[in-house]
């Protein structure tokens, strides 16, 4: 008792269990489980329907089926009675009329009613005294039969002209023959001689008769129906009718005596429906006993067979919702398999458009991912490829031969005109540009060093050009730590000095900022040289957009297809290499005006860790 | 990976498959089961020279295999044949298989023999009217010998009124039951000072026999009443009292309920009868038989009623039960 709540309380986390195991198993599994369990579900709906409904036909069959053969034995035993009566009337009429019983017409009369009727065993005429006036057949009365106290012969007296039936007993008025008979008495008042004279008139019929017509019935397998009389309850007929005589069986007749309808009888151990029915004019009632636990029998069986039924559909319903299952799981396994082979680098793989729809359509959308991903890869390599070319072509850019020799030139012509100091400072100058040009093969540098190198090779040219521009270096506190791409400046600062400040009259003036706006790091090289025209800024911009298509294309796409010279070349790549890096939305932009100046702006993302940094965190 | 997959699937599929045939085998093989039930067959062994009162018991036989739902095999025997062909009979019953025998044995040595076959081949055996038991005899279903001398006895001495000379009419072989019957009548009589016994003749199963000894014993004897120990017996001697024409003089009182007998009664030949009825006889000895079949327990004895009739009382209701079997 005390493990009642406790698995009350236990019950849901099962279920949840259960649920979350449910969940968490295969479609297949799920399809199975779930289908298998409908099934039963209705199967066992059914079947208790059906079950409850054919138990309720079955006892209300079993009501009505007795009551009907019970109705049917007493239609036929006052047919039977009918029969006698009328036979009484026949003999009455032909035969006592005239109040003459003994000549050839009678005899003939008699042996045709007895040779038409084999149940009855003798007719005899008995005065009121017990007196024999005729039988048939005719033998002699026995010389101990004692007509005057026999039962019946009491009953024509006591009531006249009213036919009576006497309970089943020995016939014992004739020698040798001790045959049942149930024996039939009317008291009849004819003239005879001219008198009123009172005769009884004695029909004994045999008992196999009564016998015959009750013992056929049966129902179910051991019901019965028995005759009580009415009067005291003897038992008139009775399938086991010799071992109720001997006292070996006994029958409850107390309730059929009383009751006129059915009732359940109990006494002898088992449930019994008694059905009791009367028969008009002779005083007898048919009993008709079912036995319920038939029905219960019956009932079983039923289940029984039902259960064969559930056990036969759930097998079938099992088998065919696996198969179901596998049927509809095996595109999605065969999904998972293709998607496994795409995991572990095998993108060659296609699924195949086949199965339902919904599958056809995922296997679409997968091909077409797929496929996005092979393209996507293809483009990677290009990038890759694209971006070691730009990387190569800085650095080769960077050590440009022209420089090299111009500066080497700058160097000479400063050790002849003896500048030891100019030369020192250009030779430092130079070192410390090639070793951030180099910085050990990093991608990314920090604004600061970048801003180091862009005033290396100011400070480089300014001594080339002999002073013919000054420069400044600005820079936000905050920008210098960022990582920038490694010579983004040099070649903005080469532009400006080639194209903006060398046609300059007055001297010219080289600014280069740095700073964080809005999340983005701004590099900026600005100069008060000629500037450009609207027209030819505008012509940059396009070939700025221009150049990184025809880089991007191909390998030898570079260095002398631009109308201007190899620093224009080298402007193009620093655009390409930032988009390609940081995106597409990032990259260089122009301002300018003529006789007032041009400002190049690279915008980049803030960046606080060095490119390869970032990829070792991925 | 995917062979194993497919086997898996079959391996299930199978598994599944050979579940419903288990199934429904099993479900077939219990129905079959339930349905046959071999049906008991129990040998009824007829009494030697039987006469009515074997058919009463073959009646009530009949009637409790009817309603235990067994099979009766009778076996019956011509007036010639005696104790030796009852033994090969019963033997032979035993040999054919039987699930009990019930017997009305005519000696000693067939219950004996019998008996002892039964038990070797474990069927059971219920002896009929008759008390000696044997070892493997495991019920008797019989009257109170005894007791039926006594009710004779008394009803000798009222016809009598309760003085005169009674003779003795007894089997001509040592059996048991009469001599019970015998000792039950002697100890009624010799309550009645008036009244002598005396031993009157002895024969057999012949009436034809009993006659000649009864008409011996008349002619040496002067008695007043005479008490038949057996139907033949009373037949016999019946048949001498009609040759003499001294019907109704010499009281005659007797067992069984042959119809001849019952002839007599009513002619006024025989006046008493001591009769017990054959028909439950054969009834409660099936029935035994089938709870001893079924492992029951059951009573080692059963004493059955026995009712003194005469020609007044032989058609009352009750008395017509019992003499009359219910043909049906």
């Amino acid at each position: 008792m005390k493990t009642g709540p406790l698995r009350r309380k236990g019950n849901p986390s099962a279920a949840k269990r259960w649920m979350e195991r449910l969940r968490a198993s295969s479609i297949q599994s799920i399809i199975m489980w779930s289908f298998s369990a409908f099934i039963l579900l209705i199967v066992a709906v059914v079947a208790v329907l059906l079950y409850n409904k054919f138990s309720r036909t079955a006892e209300e069959n079993v009501f009505l089926s007795t009551q009907q053969i019970v109705d049917q034995v007493s239609y036929n035993l006052e047919d039977y009675v009918d029969g006698m009566a009328q036979l009484y009337r026949a003999i009455e009429d032909n035969m006592l009329r005239d109040g003459r019983w003994d000549d050839d017409q009678v005899t003939r009369q008699l042996d045709t009613i007895m040779s038409s009727r084999d149940d009855i065993v003798s007719i005899a005429l008995f005065d009121d005294r017990g007196g024999l006036l005729r039988n048939h057949p005719e033998v002699p009365l026995r010389k101990s039969a004692r007509v005057s106290e026999q039962s019946w012969f009491h009953a024509a007296m006591r009531v006249p002209d009213h036919l009576g039936f006497s309970l089943p007993h020995i016939q014992n008025l004739y020698n040798g023959t001790y045959i049942w008979v149930v024996s039939m008495s009317k008291g009849i008042t004819v003239v005879h001689d001219g008198k009123p004279t009172r005769v009884v008139l004695l029909v004994d019929i045999n008992f196999k008769k009564i016998d015959e017509l009750s013992s056929r019935i049966s129902l179910g397998k051991r019901g019965y129906v028995y005759i009580i009389d009415e009067g005291a309850g003897n038992i008139v007929y009775h399938p086991q009718q010799q071992l109720i005589y001997m006292g070996l069986r006994n029958e409850s007749v107390e309730k059929a005596l009383t009751s006129s309808d059915s009732y359940i009888d109990e006494s002898a151990g088992v449930k019994r429906l008694n059905t009791v029915q009367s028969v008009v004019n002779i005083g007898w009632k048919v009993v008709g006993v079912s036995y319920l636990d038939e029905i219960m029998t019956t009932r079983e069986e039923v289940n029984r067979y039902m259960v064969q039924v559930v056990v036969v559909v759930l097998v079938m319903a099992f088998l065919i919702s696996m198969l179901l299952a596998a049927v509809l799981s095996r595109p999605i396994r065969r999904m998972g398999k293709t998607m496994k082979a795409v995991e572990r680098g095998d993108f060659d793989v296609e699924l195949p458009m086949k199965g339902p729809l919904e599958v056809v359509q995922l296997s679409s959308r997968f091909n077409l991912m797929l496929d996005k991903i092979r393209q996507l890869m293809r483009q990677i390599i290009v990038e890759q490829e694209s971006k070691r070319k730009y990387e190569l072509e800085a650095l080769q850019a960077q050590i440009n031969p022209h420089f090299l020799y111009n500066t080497l030139n700058s160097v000479v012509r400063m050790v002849g005109m003896s500048k030891n100091e100019d030369v020192i400072t250009m030779i430092t100058s130079l070192s410390k540009l090639f070793r951030i040009s180099l910085s050990k093969g990093k991608t990314t540098i920090t604004v600061r060093e970048e801003l180091e190198h862009a005033r290396h090779y100011l400070t480089i040219q300014q001594m080339r050009f002999k002073k013919k521009f000054d420069f400044a270096i600005e820079a936000e506190e905050e920008a210098l730590p960022c990582f920038t791409l490694k010579l983004v400046l040099q070649p903005l600062i080469e532009n400006a000095i080639v194209h903006g400040i060398e046609y300059m009259v007055d001297e010219g003036m080289i600014r280069v900022k740095a700073y964080v706006r809005d999340g983005l790091l701004a590099l900026e090289v600005a100069d008060n040289g000629v500037g450009m025209s609207p027209q030819k800024l505008q012509g940059m911009l396009v070939e700025l957009e221009a150049g990184i298509g025809a880089e991007a294309s191909g390998p030898d796409g570079g260095s002398g297809s631009g109308s201007n010279s190899g620093s224009g070349v080298a402007v193009r790549n620093v655009h390409a290499r930032i988009r390609l890096y940081y995106g597409a939305q990032y990259g260089l932009s122009y301002e300018s005006e003529q006789e007032e100046g041009t400002t190049v702006r690279v915008l980049m993302p803030v960046m606080r860790q060095s490119a390869e940094e970032a990829e070792q965190d991925e | 990976m995917n062979r194993r997959l497919a086997i898996a699937r079959i391996s299930l599929l199978g598994t599944a498959l050979l579940l419903a045939a288990v199934l429904l085998a099993s479900c077939r093989a219990a129905g079959l089961g339930e349905a046959e039930k071999a049906p008991m067959r129990i040998v009824l062994i007829a009494p030697v020279h039987a006469g009515e009162q074997g058919d009463a018991m073959r009646l009530g036989a009949e009637a409790a295999v009817k309603e235990f739902g067994a099979e009766l095999d009778y076996i019956a025997f011509e007036p010639h044949e005696d104790e030796k062909e009852q033994l090969a009979a019963a033997l032979a019953a035993v040999e054919g298989g039987a699930s009990a025998v019930l017997i009305d044995p005519a000696g000693d040595e067939v219950l004996g023999a019998l008996a002892h076959e039964a038990s070797a081949q474990g069927a059971p055996v219920v002896t009929l009217n008759d008390e000696r038991g044997a070892k493997g005899v495991q019920t008797s279903i019989t009257a109170d010998y005894e007791e039926a001398g006594r009710q004779a006895g008394e009803a000798m001495a009222e016809l009598l009124g309760g003085s005169g000379t009674v003779a003795v009419m007894r089997p001509d072989r040592p059996d048991p039951d009469m001599e019970r019957r015998e000792v039950g009548a002697r100890a009624a009589l010799a309550e009645y000072a008036g009244i002598t016994v005396t031993d009157g003749a002895a024969c057999g199963n012949s009436r034809d026999a009993c006659w000649q000894a009864a008409k011996q014993m008349l002619d040496h004897l002067k008695a007043d009443g005479a008490l038949a120990l057996e139907a033949s017996a009373s037949l016999g001697l019946a048949d001498e009292v009609k040759r003499r024409g001294e019907q109704g003089k010499l009281k005659i009182v007797t067992f069984g309920s042959e119809m001849e007998q019952l002839e007599l009664l009513q002619e006024g030949s025989l006046h008493k009868l001591v009769v017990q009825n054959g028909f439950s006889t054969g009834y409660l000895g099936v029935k035994q038989a089938v709870s001893l079949l079924s492992g029951e327990r059951v009573d080692k004895l059963i004493r059955l009623e026995t009712r003194v009739i005469d020609a007044d009382n032989m058609f009352w209701m009750n008395n017509q039960k019992m003499l009359f079997p219910f043909v049906q």
